[in-house]
């Protein structure tokens, strides 16, 4: 790999209960081992897998889960923490350890963050649109992208890939890859799946990598999919998916060499966002009252 | 102006009288069948091939035909595709054999050294709209039914080029428009303008807004017009990608859809203009959820044709979704972004290779 392309892989793991730090961070190892994951490379496991750390018994149906959380979820913060930083040092990757919801003051938090190979923490990210359902969740009003290799990338969290406001943000911001590592209640299916990431990659132009996790979850069921994805030009057949069209269901893992070139090249041939038209948004914003100029 | 050139005009100015085209259209036709259901109405989406035509009575003879299949169908609200308007740029002597040149750039050689696509709009414009107006108005009267009239370049009293989608209601009347706000760089290259306001039209049928093909690419346009009401979003598209790629056609109107909870009718044009081929297949999309089969889609044209797609809105259903949005708004972020995000694109402001 050249310091010009970033190679990034994805899993896509049914959820499972750890006995102890150690288990969590002997588990992931093994699926990097599995999946070759080359120094350098970006690896993102899927959203809230690191949950399985607390009791069995835990209920995470929406209603009261904040207070189950500030009971049961312990030190989760600290160890997702540190079997991260170990990974990411020890087999020098980017690494996105999936995600965790933790508890806050008031309601609880759905966070991921970013390390690099030296094992440091290049920064969090928080969820920053909850679902209705989600009613103690505190979702976060800020985003942030961070130079991962020659890529600047953004996370998104639960339902931002559907809030296309966000995207929109992180590619404003620079993003040039977009992540989503998700546990999306089950049944996810492949028509919502294409309406999330997939469509925030075609109309900002930037790379993508979705991850999920998959089976039960607690008293839950979850059902994620897997694809890494781009705007439809980059990709063989124009289908916006690196490998075979559409999302994956069947595989663990699914790995694309990023080559940020391709991208900007893309960018001016075919400049979407040269045209957009912010005179028009702007008077939107003021006179709605909301927003700020 | 040219002596010359003021005598194309004037005689396409009198080529373009309403009663050639409304002579073509013989006596009034039938009204719409009525829609099954309360609450429920009835819409197509016309899928058309291009061609450049030579006359009004052409012109209108062409357009009746599918709006005359779409009223068969029980339609209340018929939509064109873009640029419907700009097939009667035909109407320019000896066209046809400029046209069989085959490039964009060969037929504007062969008109003169400095013409440009502006300048042919400027020539053929206001008999071309002339006739496109007279033939909508009168089918959306005869019919009774509302027709979104697709689209067409119009020169504005201000020198310039916007792409202009117009909304015919059953009376025959104009009750409003809409200029694309999001050009496509083919379009900028000709020197087209963007518009910079969105309207959304309060009609029998709901409220009802018409943006324009690539302004469907940008979530923005959606979120706007859902925000300003629109229940039923009409898209005329004219998309000059060859490939007809099945996945490049998901990035515009369906997933808008998905975003804005509206319902959102896509009407494609098809065929060949000069060396620009329309790709595209009409729909008719919903929520997924207001789908029978889960995919956000109602109806989809079946060929690469001249088609009519029909499906039923059901407007009750679709205000009740609205109400249980399944994503709650964030404010405090809206605040923190927008419309700041937008400020190294304001016009006039960074230029476009730094814009990014």
């Amino acid at each position: 790999m050249s310091a010009a392309e970033l190679t990034v892989v994805g899993f896509r793991l049914p959820f499972r209960h750890f006995s102890d730090p150690g288990q969590l961070k002997a588990a992931l190892l093994g699926h990097i081992a599995e999946a070759q994951v080359a120094p350098q490379s970006l690896v993102v496991f899927p959203g809230l897998l690191a949950m399985g750390l607390l009791a069995p018994d835990l209920s995470m149906v929406p209603t009261g889960l904040a207070e189950r959380l500030r009971q049961g979820a312990g030190d989760l913060e600290a160890t997702y923490l540190t079997v991260g930083e170990e990974i990411a040092r020890e087999r020098h990757i980017y690494l996105v350890p999936g995600s965790v919801w933790l508890p806050a003051p008031i309601g609880y938090t759905h966070r991921a963050c970013l390390f690099d190979p030296d094992g440091r923490l290049l920064g969090w990210q928080e969820q920053t649109h909850a679902y209705l359902w989600e009613a103690e969740l505190i979702a976060s009003a800020e985003v942030a992208v961070w130079q991962v290799g020659p890529l600047r990338v953004g996370v998104l969290l639960g339902a931002d890939p559907w809030v296309p406001e966000v995207s929109r943000v992180l590619t404003l911001q620079g993003a040039d890859l977009l992540l989503a590592p998700l546990a999306p209640i089950a049944p996810y299916a492949s028509a919502r799946a294409m309406a999330g990431l997939w469509q925030e990659v075609q109309q900002n132009q930037t790379y993508g990598l979705e991850t999920g996790l998959t089976g039960p979850f607690f008293d839950l069921g979850v059902d994620g999919k897997l694809a890494v994805l781009a705007p439809c030009e980059l990709t063989p057949g124009e289908t916006g998916f690196f490998g075979e069209a559409g999302y994956v269901v069947s595989q663990k893992a699914r790995s694309a060499v990023l080559e940020p070139a391709d991208l900007h090249a893309l960018r001016e041939r075919y400049p979407l966002l040269r045209h957009l038209n912010p005179d028009l948004y702007r008077r939107h914003w003021q006179e709605r009252g909301e927003g700020r100029p | 102006m040219s002596f010359e050139l003021w005598m194309v005009r004037l005689r396409l100015w009198l080529a373009s009288r309403p009663g050639k085209a409304h002579r073509a259209l013989g006596r009034p036709r039938r009204a719409a069948v009525a829609t099954p259901r309360v609450g429920v109405v009835r819409v197509a989406a016309v899928q058309m091939r291009f061609r450049f035509i030579s006359s009004a009575s052409v012109f209108a003879r062409a357009v009746a035909q599918l709006v005359d299949q779409a009223a068969a169908g029980g339609a209340e609200l018929v939509v064109f595709p873009e640029d419907v308007g700009m097939m009667l740029f035909g109407i320019l002597p000896r066209f046809e054999r400029i046209a069989a040149t085959g490039s964009m750039e060969e037929a504007l050689a062969r008109i003169g050294s400095d013409v440009s696509v502006s300048s042919i709009v400027e020539l053929v414009g206001r008999s071309a709209e002339r006739i496109y107006l007279s033939v909508f108005s009168r089918l959306a009267r005869d019919y009774g039914m509302m027709i979104q009239a697709g689209s067409m370049p119009v020169m504005s009293r201000d020198g310039r080029v916007y792409n202009v989608a117009y909304l015919f209601g059953p009376h025959g009347q104009l009750m409003g428009t809409q200029v694309k706000c999001h050009l496509l760089p083919l379009e900028a290259e000709w020197g087209f303008a963007a518009g910079d306001e969105l309207v959304v039209l309060d009609t029998p049928i709901g409220r009802l807004a018409q943006p324009i093909c690539m302004d469907a690419t940008y979530f923005e346009t959606f979120r706007i017009l859902s925000a300003d009401g629109a229940e039923v979003v009409c898209l005329p598209v004219a998309d000059p990608d060859p490939s007809g790629n099945p996945f490049k056609s998901l990035r515009g109107l369906w997933p808008r859809v998905q975003e804005s909870s509206v319902y959102g009718i896509q009407s494609c044009m098809v065929g060949t203009a000069l060396d620009l081929t329309f790709t595209g297949r009409s729909g008719i999309y919903a929520p997924l959820d207001l789908t029978p089969s889960g995919d956000g889609v109602l109806a989809q044209a079946l060929s690469d044709d001249e088609e009519i797609v029909l499906a039923d809105l059901d407007m009750d259903a679709l205000r009740t979704f609205r109400k249980e949005e399944a994503i709650r708004a964030n404010a405090a972020f809206v605040r923190n972004y927008f419309p700041s995000i937008y400020r190294g694109f304001w016009r006039g402001g960074a230029s476009g290779a730094t814009r990014r």
